[in-house]
């Protein structure tokens, strides 16, 4: 009897976990679809049904909408490019043992405990041309100032870099963990035969190290382009629409001018691009054997 | 004795009567303020952290006590007010009584904000001859009322645009000041002269997306220029006009030759700041950031600044009116309790006491109040007093649900001129086709 159905308990424990975890992503997402197959101005009393016709509008008469995607595109591998490059060189220093590591490591990590917005303010505040501090060092080694993000050819680059200083030290941990968990004895056998440094990383570490480098490069990737906290507060969307990602264009659309089917319809298709994008990379990755 | 007993019981209850005349309010007040003693009412308010939102809460205090009635003013960062009053008004379980309300349009036409005439109407919660709508400047008593019905009262932080300008610097380059028949032409001349990078610019202004709409809008309706073919119900843009093209033109030129290129992603603050660090010669704003600028503490300019009327354009002088509403929320549980608070907030005494602290304020009496006067500079009062007798046409803005996509284009359409991305032309008749979509669907 007791082995009539060694399934049943083990799905009824989970069950309870599952049946929330459904509730809170699959419900709002099928609530987001029904509202994107609507015309809804949130002070308007009537939501009448327009099937696809608010898809149809972003995707063909919202220039806007495809100027906001190709920002989120510069942004997202713009500063995932740098934070990885930055980030293994900075994992690799730190798998060395030295004195101060430790004390090294967690200074490198301040960065990620900082709440968003408050980074957001504070970089704000050091962007400003005429009384903020990075214009202020500049000056004072005589380099040439920079308007930051209060100009539209520099904002975008100067979001970059806030986001390069607050999340390469992510990339930093997930690849130091994967350094760390590399076995010895191939290095060892590598150094013993005569390889140099490069070599070895060529040959050896970064083979290994590939698993760890798609899922981090992935994660980011997704954490970036889906970004909001700080490129709301520092610029959000300005100057012109020259910082306006996808996520920032969703917010405005919705939460500020309350045309929420649009703003649904755009969410949508952002979470469909999303999952074309990461089963594209993990596809690219297992021919190239990164898996 | 009998006669003196009369006399007696007559004479104790005229005392008792006045006693309660003190204790209740002004005398013949028909206001009942002890009506919900100990019925346990309570109000909770959205309010905005702002100077004057702090002297009022400061107040409320003698309100509680006078009426029984709790009162609790959360004071909340602006934008962060914006999308948790909106939520509380959608949800369907909204918790305010009272919001703190920029724009009026929106919340009145989704039924959101309650018509306050029953309650003007009511003597017991409003006095109209001690309460005096007439004493409110007109462009703001106004701007309260949506389709015909009285839905918000002015409560604080009053401004009008007027023009900042450093005394110091004028005299130093033997400027003349400006004075009543200054025009733009002239604040074109001066800021160009004044102007000195990387020291101070000339002009400092907010050109960020939504934000020039507010400051240009006198120089837009002094070269004859509209935003709409008419105030309420707009079914046209008409910003695109020759005038609309050629104010425009003037301002992108003005903030290209006169202002700092950051001025870009300048928002309120940042623009405010700039003149406050002597990083700018003139600033074209609105009235309240006099305090900052007078702060000894933390102001480079306290006591070198000018307070001006706007200057005069093509078709007359004209400047923009505003200032923050108190709106009833049409789901609050406690209307008339609300409609008391109202009535005690917005009233002549407390709005006084207001600008004694905050300065700006929506009641005129309050302006010429010879102890409000004499606390802020003489030129700051007289230009505010005298420019809220040349309120624009459209002030402080149309009338219509989508306002916040009214600031995003037609602000964008200023802003590509501004940063020289299209002419005038192209970007307003751009902004006005992408406006016109919208106001098809108010």
């Amino acid at each position: 009897m007791a082995s009539r159905n060694p399934t049943k308990v083990p799905i009824l424990l989970v069950l309870p976990c599952v049946v929330a975890l459904l509730a809170i992503t699959i419900g709002p997402m099928i609530y987001a679809f029904n509202t994107s197959l609507h015309r809804y101005y949130l002070p308007s009393p009537k939501h009448p049904f327009i099937g696809f016709q608010n898809y149809l509008d972003i995707l063909l008469r919202d220039p806007r909408f495809w100027n906001a995607f190709r920002i989120m595109i510069y942004y997202g591998v713009g500063a995932v490019a740098i934070e990885f490059v930055l980030g293994f060189i900075i994992a690799l220093f730190l798998n060395e043992e030295f004195r101060g590591r430790r004390i090294l490591s967690g200074v490198f990590m301040v960065p990620i405990i900082i709440t968003p917005i408050v980074v957001g303010f504070t970089w704000r505040l050091m962007y400003k041309p005429t009384i903020g501090i990075l214009n202020y060092f500049l000056r004072s080694v005589y380099l040439p100032e920079s308007k930051w993000i209060f100009v539209p050819s520099s904002a975008l680059l100067s979001l970059i870099i806030i986001d390069v200083w607050e999340f390469t030290p992510f990339m930093t941990l997930i690849l130091l963990s994967g350094l760390m968990s590399l076995p010895r004895e191939p290095l060892e056998a590598a150094r013993i035969d005569g390889a140099n440094s490069w070599q070895c990383f060529r040959e050896i570490i970064f083979p290994l190290m590939k698993p760890i480098i798609m899922f981090a490069i992935l994660f980011r990737l997704i954490d970036a382009f889906k970004w909001f906290d700080t490129i709301y507060v520092t610029t959000v969307g300005g100057p012109g629409t020259a910082t306006e990602t996808l996520s920032i264009y969703i917010y405005k659309k919705g939460l500020t001018w309350l045309y929420m089917g649009k703003a649904a319809a755009m969410s949508i298709m952002f979470l469909i691009f999303m999952i074309v994008l990461g089963n594209i990379i993990i596809k690219w990755a297992n021919i190239k054997g990164f898996r | 004795m009998g006669k003196l007993k009369v006399f007696m019981v007559i004479g104790i209850a005229t005392l008792v009567a006045i006693s309660f005349g003190i204790c209740g309010g002004a005398q013949g007040e028909s206001v009942d303020w002890h009506q919900f003693a100990g019925e346990h009412e309570k109000i909770l308010i959205a309010g905005c952290e702002r100077v004057s939102f702090r002297a009022l809460l400061d107040l409320i205090p003698e309100f509680e006590q006078k009426t029984g009635i709790k009162v609790t003013m959360e004071m909340i960062a602006e934008e962060e007010l914006f999308t948790k009053r909106l939520l509380d008004a959608t949800s369907g379980h909204g918790v305010y009584d009272v919001v703190w309300l920029d724009h009026t349009v929106q919340f009145a036409r989704a039924g959101w904000t309650e018509p306050l005439e029953p309650y003007l109407n009511d003597p017991s919660l409003f006095d109209l001859d001690l309460y005096d709508m007439e004493d409110f400047v007109p462009t703001l008593k106004n701007w309260g009322l949506i389709d015909g019905k009285l839905t918000a009262l002015p409560v604080g932080d009053a401004g009008v645009d007027i023009l900042f300008y450093r005394k110091d610097l004028f005299e130093e380059k033997g400027l003349a000041p400006p004075g009543w028949d200054y025009t733009y032409d002239r604040l074109y001349e001066d800021a160009v002269a004044l102007h000195n990078p990387p020291e101070y610019a000339g002009i400092v202004a907010r050109v960020k997306r939504i934000y020039p709409l507010q400051w240009s809008s006198p120089i837009i309706w002094s070269y004859g220029a509209r935003w709409f073919d008419c105030l309420e119900h707009p079914r046209r843009t008409v910003i695109n006009s020759v005038d609309g093209q050629m104010a425009v033109s003037y301002i992108a030129k003005l903030v290209q030759d006169a202002a700092f290129e950051e001025c870009a992603g300048y928002g309120p603050f940042e623009a405010a700041s700039d003149f406050e660090q002597a990083k700018a010669a003139m600033f074209l704003d609105i009235s309240i950031f006099m305090p900052w600028f007078e702060d000894p503490k933390k102001s480079k300019v306290s006591g070198k600044v000018g307070y001006a009327l706007t200057p005069l354009g093509p078709r007359g002088r004209f400047a923009n009116i505003w200032a923050c509403m108190f709106g009833m929320t049409s789901y609050s549980k406690h209307k008339r309790a609300t409609a008391l608070f109202l009535y005690w907030a917005t009233g002549p005494e407390i709005t006084r006491r207001i600008a004694l602290r905050a300065g700006g304020v929506a009641r005129k009496s309050s302006w010429r109040d010879p102890d409000v006067m004499k606390q802020f500079p003489k030129d700051w009062v007289e230009s505010c007093l005298t420019m809220m007798d040349y309120g624009g046409p459209e002030a402080p803005w149309p009338k219509i649900s989508q306002f916040d996509s009214f600031l995003d284009i037609i602000g964008g359409g200023y802003q590509a001129v501004i940063l020289g991305e299209k002419t005038a032309k192209e970007s307003l008749d751009e902004a006005a086709r992408l406006m016109d979509e919208v106001l098809q669907q108010e």
